[in-house]
């Protein structure tokens, strides 16, 4: 074959060395051994999981399971890419679904953990993921040091020119679940709004740990809706 | 007789695109071949000067380094942020029996990101598969890749004993499975591959055809991403600074990218189509303010140099251009290149800085996807200047 392809021998082995290299650095073996046992299924599977992060595993066996007529909504309690891809009907799209797919579901609560912004305060940035599925009503706040009994809670957002500028001031007691609880009707507090700066004091002086969570009420409360399918976190519900 | 393939490809690319109106259609696959094998056959003398067993052996290598690749994507599966929001659902448009017409009817009027070309040959491509896979058409995308890199090899290496090693470091070198995840920067990357060739090419020989290839690319180019239209303006400025133009090439060549442009400008009205969705604003220059722009330039220079040296290609095409800087206004084709990088790089700041969104965050998620993007312009250069050296040192 050599002598067929006018090739020296030399430049065969190089060919062939090189050849093995790029064979190694896409890992060619063990791919091609994945693709000839498992189908493309079974790989998208996987790739994204059945239940849990993106979940496409779960979103394609309910569309073959369920056969839909039109495109669900897909609602993921965390931050994925887009997943609608995996059953989207390009033919249906006009059409109104009755279903909604939750995936990821936290619970009836959702938690939010807080970075330390700058030395005083924490940042609650508008476009936390979690805070589009969160109910803005009842607002829980949680710290660690369960010797604090009193917080002044102090809420700043940015004007037009980047300057804080506060918008509310509130003064709570721990309550008996060891939490701090605000009521916070019709959103007054602009949450996922504007970004906004918390300032926690205590008597103990200024919060500065790094422990601070948030917690909401979930939107979705499992014991109000039609469960058409479940498997471990993720949810078929009927609208 | 590398020109038979790469105008050939060219060729059924722009058929595609013709037909991208349309919704997928077995007769449409079998116009474009027979044409295909048509202008193969009838418009090319030089077909019958293809030697099969001279090149069987570049040929076995790079359907082996297609097959190993496709085996990477076949395996990977993972599409890119952009092709689940977007490119991936504009390709099931066409693959689910639409047309372009529904696509701008249902998508484009809300949100249209991206012109459709890149999403039409996804769709086109996996619906040519038995079983309709959403990675066949993807496999395209590395087709297409590969045989960028392989005009590169045919061009620039003579002896037929190095041409499989240089293909495959080639591939080796430029490879990331990232670059095929869907996302569309690998078609302007290929299509930018044949125009430096083409370009090279229009400057020894001066011949109009070169210029009516580079007009095709440009026109896939515009249709491929948004960002195309840049690409397209940077080139004709480059193509118009060259000396010693033929004036009626010139003339012909302007009014021929103009009227690309303008098809463009019209298929928009046509089918009320706003371009959408595009993250640049012009509130910048209205609030000027030189602590946020010297900000800004500072973090655009720190990731783009990080990105070059990570790209390699960029890193080599700046010390290519360092070593060869007495020839670079001398040689009409090292200036065109040194043009298209300096504008390219002036191109990549302003984006930044005109873009309305937080330039960290949008700086670590798109210039390397950007800086790869122009990179394949510089390719053949380098393959040139290689070349060059490796004959003075041989001398």
């Amino acid at each position: 074959m050599i002598s067929y392809l006018k090739l020296k021998k030399f430049n065969f082995l190089l060919i062939l060395i090189c050849l093995f290299v790029l064979m190694n650095r896409t890992d060619f073996i063990k791919d091609f051994s994945r693709v000839l046992k498992s189908d493309e299924p079974s790989r998208i599977v996987d790739r994204y999981g059945f239940c849990g992060g993106e979940s496409i595993g779960y979103l394609r066996y309910l569309k073959e399971k369920f056969n839909f007529k039109s495109n669900p909504k897909i609602i993921n309690f965390i931050h994925t890419p887009p997943t609608n891809w995996s059953i989207y009907d390009t033919n249906s799209i006009n059409l109104k679904s009755d279903f909604e797919i939750l995936i990821n579901y936290p619970g009836e609560e959702i938690v939010i953990e807080l970075p330390l912004n700058d030395k005083h305060f924490f940042l609650l940035k508008k476009s936390n993921y979690s805070l589009g599925n969160s109910s803005k009503e009842i607002i829980k706040f949680y710290i660690e040091d369960k010797t604090i009994k009193n917080l002044s809670i102090e809420f700043f957002s940015f004007d037009n020119f980047k300057i804080k500028k506060k918008i509310s001031n509130l003064n709570i007691k721990r309550s008996n679940n060891n939490l701090f609880i605000i009521k916070n009707s019709e959103n007054k507090l602009g949450f996922g709004k504007k970004n906004i700066l918390i300032k926690i004091t205590s008597e103990k002086g200024i919060y500065k740990n790094d422990d601070l969570k948030l917690i909401f009420q979930n939107k979705y409360q499992l014991n109000t809706l039609e469960i058409l399918n479940n498997y471990q976190n993720c949810y078929l519900i009927k609208k | 007789m590398i020109e038979i393939f790469d105008i050939t490809l060219l060729f059924i690319i722009f058929s595609l695109f013709l037909f991208s109106p349309l919704n997928l259609n077995v007769k449409n696959i079998y116009i474009v071949l027979f044409l295909a094998i048509f202008l193969l056959v009838n418009y090319f003398k030089d077909s019958k000067k293809i030697k099969v067993r001279e090149n069987l052996l570049i040929f076995l290598i790079f359907f082996s380094i297609f097959f190993i690749f496709s085996i990477d994507i076949a395996n990977e599966l993972n599409l890119g942020w952009d092709a689940k929001w977007f490119y991936l659902i504009e390709s099931l448009y066409y693959s689910q029996g639409n047309t372009f017409k529904e696509l701008t009817e249902q998508m484009f009027r809300d949100f249209h990101p991206h012109p459709h070309l890149g999403s039409y040959l996804w769709a086109f491509f996996s619906n040519l598969s038995i079983n309709n896979h959403e990675y066949y058409g993807r496999l395209f995308y590395l087709f297409l890749f590969i045989f960028g890199l392989f005009l590169i090899t045919k061009k620039i290496i003579q002896n037929k004993n190095y041409e499989p090693i240089i293909l495959i470091i080639l591939t080796i070198v430029t490879y990331k499975y990232k670059y095929f995840s869907g996302l569309q920067e690998i078609i302007i990357f290929t299509n930018l591959i044949f125009i430096s060739i083409v370009i090279y090419d229009y400057i020894v020989e001066k011949k109009f055809s070169d210029l009516l290839i580079i007009s095709l690319c440009l026109n896939l180019i515009l249709w491929t991403k948004a960002e195309g239209i840049v690409y397209f303006l940077i080139v004709i400025s480059c193509i118009n600074l060259i000396k010693k133009i033929n004036f009626s090439h010139r003339i012909k060549f302007n009014i021929l990218c103009l009227s690309l442009i303008v098809f463009k400008f019209l298929v928009y009205q046509f089918f009320e189509i706003k371009p959408n969705n595009q993250p640049y604003s012009l509130n910048f220059i209205e609030n000027l303010d030189f602590d946020i722009l010297f900000y800004q330039i500072y973090n655009i220079t720190i990731y783009f140099v990080y990105n070059s040296i990570n790209n390699i290609i960029y890193f080599v095409v700046l010390i290519v251009f360092f070593m060869s800087r007495d020839k670079i206004f001398k040689e009409e084709y090292y200036k065109f290149i040194f043009i298209f990088f300096l504008l390219n790089v002036c191109f990549i700041y302003s984006a930044y800085i005109l873009r309305d969104q937080e330039i960290v965050y949008s700086l670590k998620t798109t210039i390397d996807r950007v800086v790869f993007t122009s990179s394949g312009f510089y390719l053949f250069f380098i393959g040139i200047y290689l070349k060059k050296l490796s004959f003075n040192f041989i001398k």
